[in-house]
C-alpha cells in the first residue's frame, strides 16, 4: 500500500479503534491508533496557525473519541513529523503552532512515519485487509488465505473489527460460507460481488477490481479484462454514462458503495463529476482535456469552468444530478459554461471527485504527445518550435548533479555569481 | 554620500525614530550595480545612512530612507542628493538630518516632500515619541555589536555576507528568493550553532528573505489574490514575459540534455506556496513578520542582555509570532539550515523570558 492510502485506512479505522480500550486493542493496535488520531487531529487543526486554548482542543478531540492520552501522543507524532510545534509549560501543552501542508498532501507523511515505526504483523494486515475489503467484501476464508493469516491472528483482527465497527462477518445464506465485509464502505449482503468471486475462482478478483483505482472513470471501451467485463455486465462495478459530441460514454469506478443515502448521493456525484472530465480527456471532438485535476480544482476554486463549445452537451449529467447549471457565456458565440451549484453537498462531492483523481492519479498517454502537439500550435515562438526540431540530432549530454544544481538555480533566475 | 562615524549618533537616533513609526531600520546600506566595462565589476551608486521598512496589512511595503551629516555645510547639496537617490529607490519617505540646515534648504526640502531635521529637530522628534536616551543607546549597542562581527562572518562566508551588503536592497525580490535559498543552502553545512555571528548572519538572511516572499506576496495581493499559486510560480520566474522565456530555456536545455532532472519549478516552490498560502490567508498578523523576526534578531546579537529589549510576546499576537518562525522553519527546511541556529526562537523563551 503507498503511504497515502496507509494514512487513509489509519482514519477509517480509528474512530473504531479509539472507542476500545481493552487488552487486544493496546496490545496489538497501539501505534494504529495513535497514528490514526494523528491523521484525523491533522483535519481538525489544519489551517488554524495557533490553537491557544489546549483545553478546547482536548474537549474537540474528546468529541471525535480521541482521549486526552492518545491526543498527547497523536501530537506528539505530529511535532516529531514537523507539522505542529508544542509549547509546554510545567509539562502541560499551553500552545500549538500548526504547519500542517495546506496544498500538498498531508497524509504521505503520516502513512510514512507509521510504516517506519515497524507496527505489528496484525495492524500491518488489518490495513491491508481493510483496503481489500474497501473494494469489495470476500469470503474470509478467502482474506486469511490471501493475507496468509491463521486462525488466531484472524480472530484478533475480526474481533477488534467487530467491536470498533469497520470489519464485520455474516453467514452466507447460500453456502454457509463466513463473508467478511466493511460496514464503511458496503452494506451488508454483497450477493453480486461474491458471484463474481464465485465465477472466476482462479483469479485474484479483488487485485483486477482494485486496479480499477489505477485510474478512476477510464471509458470501458478499452476494457478486454473478462473479470472486468462480467462486474461491468453484472452492475457490480458503477459506469455512469456522459453523452457528448463523440456519443455515449460509460466510465467505470472502484465498486466503493458507500454507506447511508446521502454518502451514496455524494458518490454518485463524484462519480459523475469524473466521468465527465474523463469524456473531455479522451473523447472531447475540439480539444482534448489535458489535465483533469486541474480543471476539476479551478471548478472548485472559481465556481464555474469554460467557455467551451462542447460544455452544454457534455455536462449535461452533472446538470440533471443538481450539481451545476449550463448557461451560454456572455461574448462568445456557440460557447457555454458550467457555474457549480456551490451547496455544502456539490462542494464536498467535488471533493470527493478531487480525491478521485489524486488518491491514484496517472496520466495515461504517450509522453511525447505532448511535445508533438506543441510543435503544431501557432504563435510567436516559431524559434524553440525549431530548436526542438534541430536539437533532436544533438548528441545527449551526462550531467553531474553539480551540475544539475547550477543549472536548475540559472533556469528559475538565479544570480550567475553565486552558482 | 559616504559619512563618518561623526555622523553615528545622528544616524541612530533616526533609526530609533523609524523603529517607533513601525519600521525596521538598516543602517549604513549601499546601493551598488554592476558594469561591463572593462570587467564584470561593482560600483558603489550611492548608499543610505539609514534606511526603514514598513509593511502594511494588505503586504505593501514602504522604503524610508535618511541622511545624516554632522556638519552644517553645504545642506542644499546633500538634500538634492538624497532626493535623487529618493527617487531612484522609489522611497515614499525621506529624512535629511544635519547637525544645522539653512532656511533655503528647508524651504527646498518642504518642495519635495523631504523632512529637514537639525540636531535640535530630532532631538524634539525624538521626545515627541517617547524616545529616551536609552532607546537611542539600543540602537548602538545593536548596531555596535553587528559591525563587530562582520569580520568573522565575511572570513566564513563571504559571498552571503557581500550580498546582504551589496546586492540585496538592488535585485528584484524574486531573484533575493532564489539567491538567498541558495546561499543559505551553501552556507547549512557550515553553520556552527554555537557561533554567534553564525547564528547572527543566519537571522538577518532569514529576515531578508522573509521580506523579500512578503513583497512578492504583496505584488500576488494587487495582482490576483484569488490565484495565488499560479501568481506565485509566474512571479518567483520574474514576470509573465520572464516566465515564459525561462521556460522556453527550459526547454531547450531539456531537448539537449534529456532526463536530467532540470526544471524550471525550483525544488522549494511547495514549501514555499505553502508558507505564502499561510502568510496571504492572514495579512492582519503576516505584514508584521519582518519586525517580529528583526526583534528576534536584535535580542541575538545582544544575548538578550540589555533589559530595554521589548519583550517579543508584548509588542507581536501570537500568530505573527507564529509566522515568523514559520519563516525560519522554511530556511531550515529549504536550506538546509540546522534547526538549532534558531533554537531560542523556536521555543517560548525568548518571546516569554522569565
Amino acid at each position: 500500500m503507498d503511504k497515502t492510502t496507509v494514512a487513509a485506512r489509519l482514519q477509517d479505522i480509528n474512530e473504531g479503534l479509539v472507542r476500545q480500550s481493552g487488552g487486544l486493542v493496546e496490545s496489538h493496535y497501539r501505534k494504529t491508533k495513535r497514528f490514526g488520531a494523528a491523521a484525523r487531529i491533522c483535519n481538525l487543526i489544519r489551517g488554524q496557525d495557533v490553537v491557544s486554548d489546549y483545553t478546547s482542543l482536548v474537549a474537540a478531540t474528546g468529541e471525535l473519541g480521541i482521549g486526552a492520552d492518545t491526543l498527547d501522543a497523536a501530537l506528539g507524532i505530529l511535532e516529531e513529523i514537523g507539522y505542529v510545534s508544542l509549547h509546554k509549560s510545567g509539562g502541560d501543552i499551553r500552545k500549538i503552532e500548526e504547519r500542517i501542508p495546506l496544498l500538498s498532501d498531508r497524509f504521505e507523511a503520516i502513512g510514512e512515519r507509521w510504516q517506519d515505526s515497524k507496527p505489528s504483523d496484525i495492524e500491518v494486515v488489518t490495513l491491508e485487509m481493510l483496503d481489500d475489503l474497501l473494494v469489495a467484501p470476500n469470503r474470509t476464508r478467502a482474506l486469511c488465505k490471501r493475507h496468509s493469516l491463521d486462525s488466531s491472528s484472524f480472530d484478533i483482527i475480526r474481533d477488534v473489527g467487530n467491536t470498533g465497527e469497520y470489519i464485520k462477518s455474516y453467514t452466507s445464506p447460500k453456502d454457509g460460507s463466513e463473508i467478511a465485509f466493511s460496514p464503511l464502505y458496503h452494506d451488508e449482503n454483497p450477493d453480486k460481488i461474491i458471484q463474481l468471486m464465485d465465477s472466476f475462482p482462479s483469479d485474484d478478483v479483488v487485485a483486477t477490481l482494485r486496479g480499477i483505482r489505477e485510474y478512476q472513470g477510464k471509458p470501458i471501451d478499452a476494457v478486454t479484462d473478462p473479470v472486468l467485463l462480467t462486474a461491468i455486465k453484472t452492475g457490480c462495478i458503477p459506469t455512469p454514462t456522459v453523452t457528448s459530441t463523440n456519443g455515449a460514454k460509460r466510465f467505470m469506478f472502484t465498486p466503493l458503495q458507500g454507506v447511508g443515502k446521502l454518502e451514496k448521493g455524494l458518490l454518485e456525484k463524484a462519480r459523475a463529476i469524473v466521468a465527465c472530465v474523463r469524456y473531455g480527456e479522451h473523447f472531447a471532438g475540439i480539444t482534448k482535456i489535458r489535465f483533469p485535476l486541474v480543471i476539476l480544482q479551478r471548478l472548485k476554486d472559481r465556481k464555474q469552468i469554460g467557455p467551451h463549445s462542447e460544455i452544454s452537451e457534455q455536462y449535461v449529467l452533472l446538470q440533471k444530478l443538481g450539481v451545476g447549471v449550463i448557461q451560454k457565456a456572455i461574448g462568445y458565440t456557440g460557447r457555454y459554461m458550467f457555474h457549480l451549484l456551490d451547496t455544502d453537498e456539490n462542494l464536498r462531492s467535488l471533493d470527493m471527485a478531487i480525491e478521485y483523481l489524486t488518491v491514484k492519479e496517472i496520466v495515461k498517454g504517450d509522453p511525447n504527445e505532448a511535445g508533438a502537439k506543441q510543435l503544431m500550435l501557432p504563435g510567436s515562438y516559431a524559434s524553440p518550435t525549431k530548436t526542438r526540431m534541430e536539437l533532436k540530432s544533438l548528441r545527449e549530454t551526462k550531467l553531474s548533479s553539480s551540475s544539475i544544481s547550477k543549472l536548475n538555480h540559472l533556469i528559475i533566475g538565479g544570480s550567475s555569481g553565486i552558482v | 554620500m559616504a559619512s563618518s562615524d561623526h555622523d553615528l549618533p545622528l544616524k541612530l537616533k533616526v533609526a530609533a525614530s523609524f523603529r517607533r513609526m513601525g519600521y525596521i531600520a538598516f543602517t549604513e546600506v549601499d546601493l551598488c550595480t554592476y558594469t561591463y566595462r572593462e570587467s564584470y565589476k561593482r560600483k558603489q551608486v550611492t548608499d543610505f545612512d539609514v534606511l526603514g521598512i514598513r509593511v502594511d496589512p494588505d503586504l505593501e511595503a514602504f522604503i524610508a530612507v535618511a541622511e545624516c551629516k554632522s556638519v552644517e555645510v553645504r545642506a542644499m547639496e546633500n538634500l538634492l542628493k538624497l532626493h535623487g537617490v529618493q527617487e531612484f529607490f522609489n522611497a515614499h519617505k525621506a529624512y535629511f538630518v544635519q547637525q544645522g540646515i539653512d532656511v533655503n534648504a528647508r524651504e527646498v526640502g518642504a518642495q519635495l516632500g523631504i523632512t529637514c531635521l537639525d540636531a535640535s529637530n530630532i532631538d524634539t522628534l525624538l521626545k515627541s515619541l517617547s524616545l529616551s536616551e536609552q532607546d537611542v543607546a539600543l540602537e548602538g549597542e545593536v548596531y555596535t555589536a553587528r559591525i563587530g562581527m562582520l569580520p568573522a562572518q565575511k572570513k566564513d562566508f563571504a559571498r552571503q555576507t557581500e550580498y546582504l551588503k551589496y546586492d540585496f536592497w538592488t535585485l528584484p525580490d524574486h531573484r533575493n528568493i532564489i539567491n538567498l535559498i541558495r546561499l543559505m543552502g551553501l552556507m547549512a553545512k557550515g553553520v556552527n550553532p554555537a557561533k554567534k555571528d553564525h547564528v547572527v548572519l543566519c537571522y538577518q538572511l532569514a529576515t531578508a528573505l522573509a521580506l523579500s516572499i512578503i513583497r512578492m506576496a504583496g505584488g500576488i495581493v494587487r495582482h490576483n489574490i484569488d490565484d495565488f499559486q499560479e501568481s506565485l510560480l509566474t512571479a518567483l520566474l520574474g514576470g509573465s514575459r520572464e516566465r515564459r522565456d525561462r521556460e522556453v530555456m527550459y526547454d531547450t536545455i531539456a531537448q539537449a540534455v534529456p532526463d536530467a532532472s532540470l526544471s524550471f519549478v525550483p525544488e522549494f516552490f511547495e514549501q514555499l506556496s505553502e508558507l505564502t498560502s499561510r502568510y496571504l490567508s492572514a495579512m492582519t498578523y503576516s505584514h508584521r513578520i519582518i519586525a517580529c523576526l528583526d526583534e528576534m534578531g536584535r535580542h541575538i546579537v545582544l544575548d538578550k542582555k540589555s533589559k530595554d529589549l521589548n519583550k517579543i510576546a508584548d509588542h507581536f499576537h501570537e500568530k505573527t509570532i507564529k509566522f515568523a518562525r514559520d519563516a525560519l522553519y522554511f530556511s531550515c527546511n529549504a536550506c538546509g539550515v540546522p534547526k538549532e541556529v534558531f533554537s531560542s526562537s523556536l521555543t517560548d523563551d525568548m518571546v516569554h523570558p522569565t
